[in-house]
């Protein structure tokens, strides 16, 4: 099934890449600009596509089994939102004729979020870690509409465009550093998943069997941390791949995350690589933003999918 | 096969548990009683590590802080309460019950007719009744095989009939394995265990066999009510 999964994933890369404008280039009879759009635009973004999608699917699998919280997504922790002030910061030294490094303030303000996360005590970790992400959610939410109320109409335009995620990169730059990280992160994420699955039937039942859980819990926190930061850096926050697609895999397969985390992150780079087709192809002069997509294309999946569960 | 020496538990500046010893042979069947917020849920997790405790616990003479996740669930496992909430079939949970040992057909095939699983294997735990899904519990527990079974209110949700095949189920794996059974089904205790320990508030208020347990009324000084006692060829009821 698997490679069957996989399959879908090259064919539906292909047709990304070589379809444009109604028509398919011949990839063998390629002129000198589309062979420039092909190589320097369409791969990279493609390959983007299918790494966050399937990063951003087992992300959100995982989250929702260690808060046992089936509406936990890649962003549960807001680590999506204080990149947002982090660019918001930047974009006002900018402004003020500073030159701030955008990486390093996001750096900077991710420290004080992983050591009061990684201080969290086990017992009433789950809610402790959700009422984390609301407060830093509301504190950044008002923090960027103070910022913005000082930026320039440019700025703003361009920190809105940037919440709606997008993925759009030229050339292969940083796939270089994202790929590596992001697969590394993955094989970190499959060789515990058993204690994963452990843990998804129970804190005690896993403990019994030899699961260390307060280990788990914080080793899982923080290779998905890693995980999200790389991903919301490159592709700001594209929301629903992380919620939507784990219920997808249940539904379609089971709930057994170490007999699926694959499958779970073959349908996430599916789905990604899809809106990612959409956003580009529904309308031929513009570009619409990948958040918008995957989020009208799979809030109705969700519905559904809640009122076939319902049944 | 447990000994406990001066094992106390503080939680928010109260003391659950007060300074407690005791010790366990390597098998038979131990029952531990008491009104709620005794501390029973307490001492049964302080036996298997699940939560801080003061003191020295050993286990098979090793000190139980030393003892490393995956040996210590060889050695002791607790069965507390299976969620309602679980997504994966029974089938699942039975096969993610023993971790890293191998297979054991012939025990798995006596649990599942012991636990009358067989007709409801496929089914995923969201969809049980409380009964059914506190059966899987009891069979993960007892598959897992580890030498000590600590069960904590292992009757709850169980009709009569599952009740009376728990009860051969623990007394036939008490043979070769030492299981404790928290409860308040005093009858249950009654019937199945040698020997009882009583807590109250925190404290250990005796440490008998079954036996004595009715001479002494100490069920009636645990309670604070009076109990009336029956003994016949069955067994001894309490009322």
């Amino acid at each position: 099934m698997r490679l069957v999964l996989l399959a879908v994933v090259l064919m539906l890369s292909l047709v990304s890449i070589f379809y444009s404008d109604g028509t398919f280039l011949n990839p063998l009879q390629l002129n000198e600009i589309d062979e420039i759009i092909v190589n320097t635009l369409r791969v990279p973004r493609i390959l983007l596509s299918i790494i966050i999608g399937a990063t951003l699917a087992n992300i959100g699998w995982t989250f929702q089994i260690i808060f046992r919280n089936s509406l936990a997504t890649p962003y549960t922790l807001g680590i999506s939102s204080v990149a947002a002030v982090a660019l918001a910061l930047s974009e006002l030294l900018f402004e003020l004729g500073y030159t701030g490094n955008k990486f390093f303030i996001f750096a900077l303000m991710l420290i004080p979020l992983f050591v009061l996360l990684l201080k969290l005590k086990k017992g009433n970790f789950r809610n402790q870690i959700l009422m984390f992400g609301v407060c830093i959610g509301i504190f950044s939410s008002s923090a960027i509409i103070l910022i913005q109320s000082l930026l320039g109409n440019e700025s703003v335009s361009k920190l809105i465009r940037w919440m709606m995620g997008s993925l759009n990169i030229v050339g292969l730059r940083e796939l270089y550093f994202l790929y590596p990280l992001l697969i590394l992160t993955a094989a970190l994420m499959y060789f515990k998943r058993k204690e994963l699955t452990l843990l998804s039937i129970s804190d005690t039942f896993a403990h019994s069997r030899g699961v260390n859980t307060n280990f788990v819990f914080k080793y899982y926190i923080l290779i998905c941390s890693v995980a999200v930061c790389a991903v919301v850096w490159i592709c700001g926050p594209i929301g629903f791949v992380g919620l939507i697609i784990p219920h997808l895999t249940k539904r379609f397969y089971g709930a057994d995350i170490s007999k699926f985390q694959i499958h779970n992150l073959l349908i996430g780079a599916i789905f990604l690589v899809l809106c990612d087709f959409f956003s580009r192809n529904i309308l031929t002069e513009v570009q619409l933003p990948i958040g918008a997509i995957t989020a009208t294309v799979g809030a109705p999946l969700l519905l559904l999918q809640i009122l076939k569960s319902r049944n | 096969m447990i000994d406990i020496e001066n094992v106390s538990v503080t939680i928010a500046n109260k003391e659950i548990l007060k300074p407690i010893n005791l010790s366990f042979s390597k098998t038979g069947v131990v029952g531990i009683i008491g009104p709620n917020g005794a501390g029973k849920t307490t001492l049964a997790k302080v036996l298997c590590h699940l939560i801080e405790f003061n003191g020295l616990v050993r286990l098979d003479g090793k000190n139980l802080d030393d003892i490393d996740a995956t040996s210590r669930a060889a050695i002791i496992s607790y069965c507390g309460e299976l969620p309602s909430d679980i997504e994966l079939s029974v089938k699942d949970i039975i096969s993610y019950a023993r971790v890293n040992k191998v297979e054991d057909k012939q025990l798995l095939q006596d649990i599942l007719s012991i636990f009358d699983l067989e007709p409801i294997l496929d089914q995923k735990i969201y969809t049980l009744s409380g009964g059914e899904r506190q059966r899987v519990n009891l069979a993960a527990a007892f598959y897992q095989d580890s030498k000590v079974i600590i069960l904590d209110e292992p009757t709850n949700f169980l009709d009569p009939l599952h009740i009376d095949m728990l009860e051969k189920a623990i007394l036939k794996q008490s043979l070769n394995h030492l299981v404790l059974v928290v409860s308040h089904h005093i009858n249950f205790i009654c019937n199945t265990t040698g020997r009882v320990l009583g807590l109250k508030n925190g404290s250990l208020i005796f440490n008998e066999e079954i036996s004595n347990l009715f001479e002494d009324k100490h069920l009636d000084n645990l309670f604070e009510r009076e109990f009336k006692y029956s003994q016949n060829e069955e067994g001894v009821f309490v009322k």
